[in-house]
């Protein structure tokens, strides 16, 4: 039975490249290339794999701004037939983010709508189950295998040392971790026919709600002790000794 | 003129790189060994659509041009010049020659299993007594038969992919009409000897024997005769698109040193702060900026209608010196860590000397360059 599956997706600066302000510790953004965030892949993934299992249909969806243009192209590549961008995305605020997401989504037919289980550069890790909320759906989080049958969803879930079954009923949020899948590599032809495809933008038509702000974004110090053992036959216990006072 | 690629074009290297990055960066010094058999790469490059690149979309490629080609080749060097070469070998001076000069019958027969990996090709020119005069002094022969067959005998060194390959694309005589053939391993080709070497090492390289090969006319490329005009625009190509092979090993050598400039200390600070490694820097830089452009400019004024070798061999012979003597200041920033076998410095410098050999030296290359510019002037 056919699916109609949502995917949310997400471009961030590409972490490689960020360099760290030395003085005042902030991270370095200007001129930094965005890409598509590593857990988004893993959503498409999956959102494609369940296309491919049960046919259907799978729509993106993105918060971002016009630059995103790049990293849609990439998920058509990987087999996402459509996709929307709202653009306005400002700064990590998860709430206000579920909020705008949910409201595209209702004008959307879907049955599943995933998600990565946070992203890598906020890692808030909120954002799927503000959604479920917003959406009043039920959510299955960290799936790491997803069937489905009929009208209900059925995820592996992996916490620690377990793996947990569960369902919901369709339709349901679920979010996915980089341990869910290996995201395909888009093949050449793929990539020339995303090329042609049309994507859809839109601006953000809700006032921006400030339910939480990021006060500062700071690499941690990490002062290094450089002491250098010059006397080598005190050996061992030196080291020790220095590494107590120091967990001390 | 801005030197901005295509949205599709930058996703299809973003492709590679993830790719080479996760599945042959991993194993980039096993590959560097003589063992290394790179079949199942060619599998999974197959399956990426990167290995047709050049050829039209009903034999598996995307049709796109050798700036995209030669980018790819770019982007896989720069985490295995072996596997640069190889992919090269196959898909520039096998499948696109093939495409150029091949009928309908040999393109299908050959160019969509190529596209996939399932067959992997070697272009037989070299033989141990014709090198740089590859065409003067080939001993490599073909008769024909009188039932429309042709007899071949000879043999070919130092030719890339040949020891895992099952399509020769092969060059032969008959006194001074010189032919192309396509031959199958099956057809007896032998290839007794894979050749130990300093670097590439994971790019097989072979010696390959005909011995009383009689194969159709099916396996003629093109007309008789045709040899020797394919060989030549053969070459250019070839040239065009291995010049981003240097590069790729150019610019890993370079960002290595960044790297290691801004973090290893001497006399308390870091070595990138002392003015001589900068200056190298600065070279390394300098150089590797210019090697790109002309690059990029050979491989786009390589179409058949603006045939001027001049530009490919120029492309190639200043590629080639860049990536020798970039790979060399690395090892020197790195100092004795860069000589040690463990670091990947010393494979880039052993990985970068081949391209002042292969695809002809880089005396032959600044003799075709010679001539051509006296002969035509420049627009
Ligand atoms: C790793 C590797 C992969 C290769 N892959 C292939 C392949 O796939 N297919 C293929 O056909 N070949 C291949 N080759 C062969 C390569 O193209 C030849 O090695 C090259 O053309 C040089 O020929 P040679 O080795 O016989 O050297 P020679 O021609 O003997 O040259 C020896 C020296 O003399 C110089 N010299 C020659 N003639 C002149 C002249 N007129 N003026 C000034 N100097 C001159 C040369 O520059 C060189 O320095 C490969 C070689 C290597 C090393």
């Amino acid at each position: 039975m056919p699916y109609n599956i949502i995917v949310l997706i997400k471009q961030i600066p590409d972490l490689e490249l960020i360099k760290i302000n030395k003085d005042t510790g902030a991270p370095i953004l200007e001129g930094v290339p965005y890409r598509f965030e590593n857990l988004s892949k893993n959503a498409v993934e999956a959102a494609v794999r369940l296309k491919e299992k049960y046919g259907g249909k799978v729509t993106a969806v993105m918060f971002g701004n016009e630059k995103g243009t790049q990293v849609m192209k990439e998920a058509y590549a990987m087999g996402v037939d459509d996709g929307y961008i709202i653009t306005g995305y400002t700064e990590s605020n998860p709430r206000f983010t579920a909020k705008v997401l949910a409201n595209k989504i209702k004008q959307i037919p879907h049955d599943i709508i995933i998600l990565g289980n946070q992203s890598a550069d906020s890692m808030s890790g909120m954002l799927a189950s503000f959604l479920a909320t917003q959406l009043n759906y039920p959510l299955l989080s960290n799936a790491l295998k997803i069937e489905i049958n009929d009208k209900t969803a059925i995820a592996s879930e992996g916490a620690e040392k377990f793996v947990a079954d569960e369902t919901a009923p369709l339709p349901c949020v679920i979010s996915v971790t980089q341990e869910t899948n290996e995201p395909r590599f888009p093949p050449v032809m793929m990539i020339m026919k995303a090329g042609q495809k049309k994507i859809n933008i839109e601006p953000l038509n809700l006032p921006v709600e400030s339910y939480s702000k990021v006060l500062s974004k700071m690499a941690p110090k990490s002062e290094r002790k450089r002491i250098i053992f010059e006397d080598m036959d005190k050996g061992l216990p030196e080291i020790v000794k220095v590494i107590k006072e120091v967990v001390k | 003129m801005d030197f901005k690629l295509s949205p599709e074009t930058e996703s299809i290297l973003n492709m590679v790189s993830e790719f080479s990055r996760k599945k042959i960066e991993p194993i980039a010094n096993k590959i560097d060994s003589d063992e290394f058999d790179p079949k199942g790469l060619f599998r999974e490059m197959g399956s990426l659509g990167i290995l047709g690149i050049t050829v039209p979309e009903e034999y598996g490629g995307a049709n796109l041009d050798y700036l995209t080609q030669g980018l790819i080749l770019e982007e896989l060097s720069y985490y295995s010049a072996s596997i640069g070469l190889s992919y090269g070998a196959h898909s520039n001076l096998v499948m696109d020659n093939l495409n150029r000069n091949g009928s309908k019958h040999q393109k299908e027969r050959y160019l969509d299993k190529m596209s996939k990996g399932e067959l992997i090709g070697s272009l037989c020119l070299t033989e141990p007594g014709a090198g740089s005069d590859a065409i003067g002094s080939m001993k490599t022969t073909y008769n024909k038969m009188e039932d429309e067959k042709y007899k071949i005998n000879g043999s070919k060194i130092f030719i890339t992919n040949a020891p895992i390959a099952d399509l020769f694309l092969t060059y032969a005589r008959n006194g001074s009409i010189y032919s192309a053939f396509l031959l199958e391993r099956a057809d007896g080709v032998e290839t007794p000897k894979k050749l130990k070497k300093m670097g590439m090492r994971g790019s097989p390289t072979g010696e390959v024997v005909f011995n009383d090969i009689v194969v159709g006319k099916d396996r003629l490329m093109g007309n008789e005769g045709d040899g020797r005009r394919i060989i030549m625009s053969g070459l250019n190509s070839e040239r065009a698109v291995l010049a981003f092979g240097p590069l790729g090993i150019a610019r890993r050598a370079l960002e290595d040193s960044i790297n290691y400039s801004t973090s290893r200390e001497q006399f308390g600070q870091k070595i990138g702060d002392f003015e001589l490694i900068q200056e190298r820097l600065a070279y390394m830089f300098t150089k590797l900026e210019a090697a790109r452009l002309l690059a990029y400019k050979a491989a786009l004024m390589t179409k058949e209608e603006l045939l001027d070798p001049s530009y490919a061999a120029s492309s190639i012979l200043f590629a080639s010196e860049t990536a020798t003597e970039i790979t060399k200041h690395a090892i020197m920033i790195f100092g004795g860590y860069g000589y040690m076998s463990e670091y990947p410095l010393e494979r880039y410098h052993r990985d970068a000397l081949l391209y002042e050999i292969g695809a002809g030296t880089n005396e032959i290359r600044k003799i075709i360059i010679g001539h051509n510019i006296q002969k035509k002037r420049f627009k």
